[in-house]
């Protein structure tokens, strides 16, 4: 599989990873792989559901001497679920 | 999430540090965020109310070691700083509440650049909370 990014996160906590881990990928191209590092234990629910909310995709996950290892493929910024609202009552 | 409206009523370091962060990552997220500064907190909105910002009460010891940590997690630990970068995200809004001003007198010309003016509660409320998908109050 070819990585487009990798970025080291570990040591960082909430919300400095959240905040790394959108910065990240903000600047990549849909389809592109970014591999991301960190080793806050929050990352493992948290990652998940940021993929599901910004329609980014988790191809892998992965724990190896307390460094968890994230393999998410960037979006085309439609999130998964999203959805419509109609304001025309207001 | 599309859009997020945020209520900020509180003029104490600590209790601006959650809204802020939480519209710093929505902002990074996409999201549309209106922060709305109401009561003393429009406060913040001026030079001098940011630097005059303090943890208060029976936390005020506490006010330097906590900015220290802040700035340590990586994060603005200055008030204006902080705003300066959730304004710098293109993503964020902020305004001033026009009944706070005139009751705490502060005008459109006391704001600090980065904040978007002084509206009314009617036009925060029609045009940005109601067609917020989540609305916060702080």
């Amino acid at each position: 599989m070819h990585i487009d990014k990798s970025h080291d996160a570990c040591g960082k906590g909430c919300p400095m990873l959240m905040i790394e881990l959108n910065k990240a990928i903000n600047d990549m191209e849909s389809g592109q792989i970014l591999e991301f590092f960190c080793n806050d234990q929050m990352s493992f629910q948290d990652i998940p559901l940021w993929c599901k909310r910004t329609g980014n995709e988790m191809l892998d996950r992965s724990k190896k001497d307390d460094v968890f290892r994230y393999l998410i493929e960037k979006g085309a910024g439609q999130p998964i679920g999203k959805r419509k609202r109609d304001f025309s009552r207001y | 999430m599309e859009r997020l409206a945020i209520v900020i009523t509180q003029d104490q370091y600590d209790k601006l540090l959650c809204p802020f962060v939480f519209a710093y990552l929505q902002s990074l997220e996409g999201t549309q965020v209106d922060i709305f500064f109401v009561s003393w907190a429009i406060k913040a909105l001026t030079p001098e109310g940011a630097r005059n910002i303090r943890i208060e009460g029976h936390h005020a010891d506490q006010d330097e070691a906590v900015r220290k940590r802040v700035a340590e997690l990586g994060l603005p630990s200055e008030v204006h700083d902080f705003l300066k970068a959730l304004t710098d995200s293109g993503k964020v809004n902020l305004y001033g509440c026009d009944m706070a001003a005139n009751i705490y007198g502060v005008t459109d010309d006391d704001l600090i650049k980065e904040a978007s003016g002084i509206i009314s509660a009617t036009r925060f409320l029609h045009e940005m909370a109601v067609k917020a998908d989540h609305c916060q109050y702080f």
